[in-house]
């Protein structure tokens, strides 16, 4: 340690788990970012999803019915949030339209954004 | 009036050209209610990929539209003629469409797009050209005559043609600088980019267009405004190219990227919601160029939306 204590690795590594843990709790985007770096597969809270799912990265692994079952509990607020956040419309695509709408859009857009970007070939 | 041709050119990559080339479209279009026709002869195919989508990119090639199909037509020795090539809407701001909507037309984008077969096409053509006895040379005049040919009709149709470039001096690039009344050349505020436009410029004026300073129309692009990049671009302004006009500063902006990745073909922004941070800029890259054109032909181009 800095002012020359000296401990054992299981206490060293205890600390440091212990402050990840901590932060991952205070921060779930800092979460979200340990678990794509470790490609876990874990479920998020509804009220943290809009912030922590990624559509393009849904539509590439489960496709355009997947990016409909994870958003479908969203509200239309929040989906026009999620389409504007990652790029997939503008403001003036997701005036007026309904949930359905929405949720429809942002499935087929982020399919055809991973389908014309990705060059990660499926078997 | 007969359309401006313009050609958005420098032998360097990554200065800007296809990103100015979409600037000035939208700017010209919006501010000026000017008909724009976009050639994009750049096999890269940003430009057509910014208009239109990657996936339109590749529904308008499926459909035949295209450069390359010009360049098959020359290979094919048919009659020089672009308009079936053309795809007539690549508007993507939301008050030209309801402009376009209410049949109260004001500026218009439509783009002979690109699409990375172009290269294919051309490199095809140069082996089977240069197999017989044909050279560089006796190429870039037939594929400018061909182009000149192609355009001609076009004249009437639009009021500004933007050429974008490919970053090469290959026959189709130099046909495309030969068919040009107007230069815009982007460049960086850097050291590597203004030698690069030197030999660009050097090399224009003395094989394709000894008028090429008295035409041309100065772009720094992505600035970063520090003190080095000050100094440079006082440098391009006051010492290197001090016999060009130049257009407005486009700085580095996050703003120029979203504005450059259209979400989907039917998707529409408005002017402010495009550009954001970078609006005023676009606005004077804009007026810069039509000052421009009003020194050259004495017709001042007016404004329709402020």
């Amino acid at each position: 340690m800095g002012n020359g204590e000296k401990i054992g690795a299981a206490e060293y590594l205890d600390r440091l788990f212990e402050v990840i843990r901590e932060e991952a709790h205070a921060n779930p985007e800092f979460a979200a970012r340990l678990i794509r770096a470790t490609g876990g597969e874990v479920t998020f809270p509804e009220k943290d999803k809009a912030v922590l799912l990624n559509p393009l990265d849904i539509a590439a692994r489960e496709g355009a019915e997947g990016v409909v079952d994870q958003y479908a509990s969203l509200d239309a607020s929040t989906l026009r949030r999620v389409l504007k956040t990652h790029n997939l419309a503008t403001p003036v695509d997701v005036r007026t339209r309904s949930k359905e709408d929405l949720l429809n859009m942002l499935a087929q857009r982020a399919c055809e954004r991973v389908a014309s970007r990705s060059s990660i070939k499926s078997d | 009036m007969s359309a401006n041709i313009a050609a958005i050119a420098n032998l360097k990559g990554g200065v800007g050209k296809s990103t100015t080339t979409v600037m000035l479209a939208d700017g010209l279009a919006y501010y000026f209610g000017l008909d724009v026709l976009v050639i994009d002869l750049d096999s890269q195919a940003n430009t057509s990929q910014v208009l239109l989508t990657e996936t339109g990119l590749d529904q308008v090639a499926d459909q035949d539209k295209g450069a390359h199909e010009l360049l098959g037509q020359f290979v094919r020795g048919e009659s020089p003629l672009a308009g079936p090539f053309i795809v007539p809407n690549a508007v993507s701001l939301e008050e030209l469409r309801k402009a376009e909507e209410n049949d109260d037309r004001n500026g218009w984008v439509s783009i002979l797009p690109s699409h990375p077969k172009l290269r294919l096409a051309e490199m095809s053509l140069e082996e089977d050209w240069y197999s017989t006895t044909g050279t560089p040379s006796t190429l870039t005049a037939a594929l400018t005559e061909h182009f000149r040919g192609a355009v001609e009709p076009l004249l009437s149709l639009y009021d500004v043609i933007l050429i974008d470039c490919p970053p090469h001096l290959s026959p189709l690039a130099r046909a495309a600088l030969a068919t040009a009344d107007t230069f815009v050349l982007p460049t960086l505020a850097d050291p590597i980019s203004i030698w690069g436009s030197k030999q660009f410029s050097d090399w224009v004026t003395d094989n394709v267009r000894s008028d090429l300073a008295a035409n041309s129309f100065v772009v720094v692009t992505r600035f970063r405004n520090t003190a080095l990049a000050r100094q440079i671009r006082a440098d391009i302004q006051d010492v290197y190219l001090k016999d060009r006009y130049f257009g407005a500063v486009i700085p580095d902006s996050v703003s120029v990227l979203k504005a450059m990745d259209r979400p989907s073909l039917d998707s529409y922004n408005t002017f402010r919601g495009k550009y954001g941070s970078v609006t005023a800029d676009i606005r004077r890259l804009a007026q810069r160029y039509a000052d421009f054109m009003q020194q050259r032909t004495g017709t001042p181009w007016e404004m329709v939306r402020k």
